[in-house]
This record gives structure tokens, C-alpha cells and sequence, in this order.
């Protein structure tokens, strides 16, 4: 539904979809995935190989980082049972 | 058609003033040294995120109070937080207008609810949302980023420093570069 006086870029999306910022993890896929493209874009020899490497790049980080964010998890928990 | 090879040698003010262009609009650098399809990539890319960090967050995502470092990231983006920081400041002075308009009207009246006031008056409601907001800076922030790197890749190409085609080719061992690196054309 959209909201009487939402001027898009100049307000805040939360006043469109209300509780936006509890899924603020999901805007990291974007974010990770420009990055990897801009970053992928410069090393690249031809841009036609660019999709392929940028998508590869992506995938890794965000493997890494829910790894990260288990692994951390993990010891959190151990350490809250533990005290 | 794709132009010719640009050398160390024969970099001219043309691809100099890339490097201005590049910071002002991301791509633009490389789309005037003939690196066309790299170029529109970056402006893509780089466009789309500053703008999916307002969409998100809206004006309030430049220029945080709280965070002056993400100011300075930003600014690297170009034309778009230039004009975007001149919204941003309109926006602040009016809201800060809104906020003494409701100070006077508490003053004459002790009674007066906030949420009422802003209720009967949707027009000058203040929003904040700042995780969202926090989202929106920091993606504008990371725009600005990724056209520094940009920026380092065109100064490369332009000053004809070692370019990932460069490197391909000295790795097959056709077209040993003789001092001068040439910055192909074309496909990009």
C-alpha cells in the first residue's frame, strides 16, 4: 500500500513497509553482490567473464560470513552455558 | 568502434580529465578512455546502489551527524551525493523548522501531546528510522567506495600501469610490453 505523502529517495521505505528494519540482514545480498562486481570488474581481462566471477565472489562471501555468524553463534553459547 | 590503444606515452589531457570525469559521474572515466562495457558496468552498479541506499533510507542516509566518516565516503560517489547533500540539507532546515513550530505550540499549550500534534499535522512529521536510515548511509558510503577503487583502476589504465589484459597476455607470452603498458579499447 502506498502512503499518502511517501516521496521515494526522500523518505525512509519503513514508512511504506513498516518493520523494514528486522529484515535489515537480507540488504547485505545487494551490497555483497555490487561489491563483487565492482571489485570483479577491475581484475577481470574481459568483462564477459565478469558475471561468472562476480557471482562466484558473492557466493563465497556470503558462505563465509553465515559461517562466521555460526561460528560465533557457537561461542556464544558456550560461553553464556558456561558462566 | 572501438578506439585506439592508449600508451603511457601518449596519455593526453583527454584521459587526465577521465579521471575528474570519473570521479564525478562513476564509469564515465572509463567510458571516455574506451573501456565501454567496464565503464557501464561500474555506472551501473555504482548508480544502482546509491540509489537503492535513498530508496531504502531516503535523504536522511547522507551526511549522518553521528558518523562524519561515511560523510567523506560518500562524497567519492560524485554527482550523486553532491546533489543528494543539497537535499539533505533542505530536508534538516525544514524538519528543524517543524520541531520549533511544535516547541512554540508546547509553549502555549503544556497540554500538547507530540503524537497528537503530528497526528493533525502529517505534513511536518519527523521521521526517524535509524537502523533503516544506518542501511542507507552505509550503502551510499560503500558507493563511494567502490568508485574510489574505480578510480585506482582508471589511473592505472590511463598512466598504463599493469591491467589484468596485460597481465593475460604476458601469461601467454604474446605482445611483451617494450616500457609503455597500452590500455586496450573496445569491449573493455
Amino acid at each position: 500500500m502506498m502512503m499518502l505523502g511517501y516521496r521515494p529517495f526522500f523518505d525512509s521505505l519503513e514508512l511504506v513497509i513498516p518493520h523494514l528494519s528486522d529484515y535489515w540482514l537480507l540488504t547485505l545480498v545487494p551490497l555483497v553482490v555490487a561489491i563483487c562486481i565492482v571489485y570483479k570488474g577491475t581484475k577481470v581481462p574481459a568483462v564477459a567473464e565478469l558475471p561468472v566471477a562476480a557471482g562466484k565472489m558473492a557466493v563465497q562471501i556470503l558462505i563465509a560470513m553465515a559461517l562466521a555468524a555460526v561460528a560465533l553463534t557457537a561461542i556464544y553459547l558456550l560461553i553464556t552455558r558456561a558462566m | 568502434m572501438s578506439r585506439p590503444p592508449v600508451t603511457t606515452n601518449d596519455a593526453g589531457p583527454l584521459e587526465y580529465f577521465s579521471i575528474a570525469l570519473g570521479w564525478l559521474v562513476p564509469g564515465a572515466g572509463h567510458l571516455l578512455i574506451g573501456q565501454r562495457a567496464r565503464g557501464l558496468v561500474f555506472m551501473v552498479t555504482i548508480h544502482g546502489l546509491f540509489a537503492m541506499g535513498l530508496l531504502i533510507a531516503g535523504i536522511k542516509a547522507m551526511n549522518p551527524a553521528d558518523q562524519p566518516i561515511w560523510k567523506y565516503t560518500q562524497l567519492v560517489a560524485g554527482w550523486p551525493t553532491l546533489i543528494a547533500n543539497r537535499l539533505a540539507a533542505v530536508q534538516v532546515n525544514a524538519e528543524q523548522q517543524q520541531m520549533d513550530d511544535y516547541g512554540r505550540a508546547a509553549a502555549e499549550n503544556p497540554a500538547l501531546n507530540p503524537d497528537t500534534y503530528f497526528k493533525a499535522n502529517p505534513e511536518v512529521r519527523p521521521t526517524y528510522f535509524p537502523k533503516v536510515q544506518d542501511v542507507g548511509t552505509v550503502y551510499c558510503g560503500i558507493a563511494g567506495m567502490l568508485n574510489l577503487l574505480v578510480l585506482f583502476d582508471l589511473l592505472i589504465r590511463v598512466l598504463g600501469g599493469p591491467t589484468p589484459e596485460n597481465a593475460e597476455r604476458d601469461a601467454a607470452g604474446v605482445g611483451k610490453r617494450d616500457g609503455a603498458v597500452a590500455v586496450t579499447g573496445g569491449n573493455g
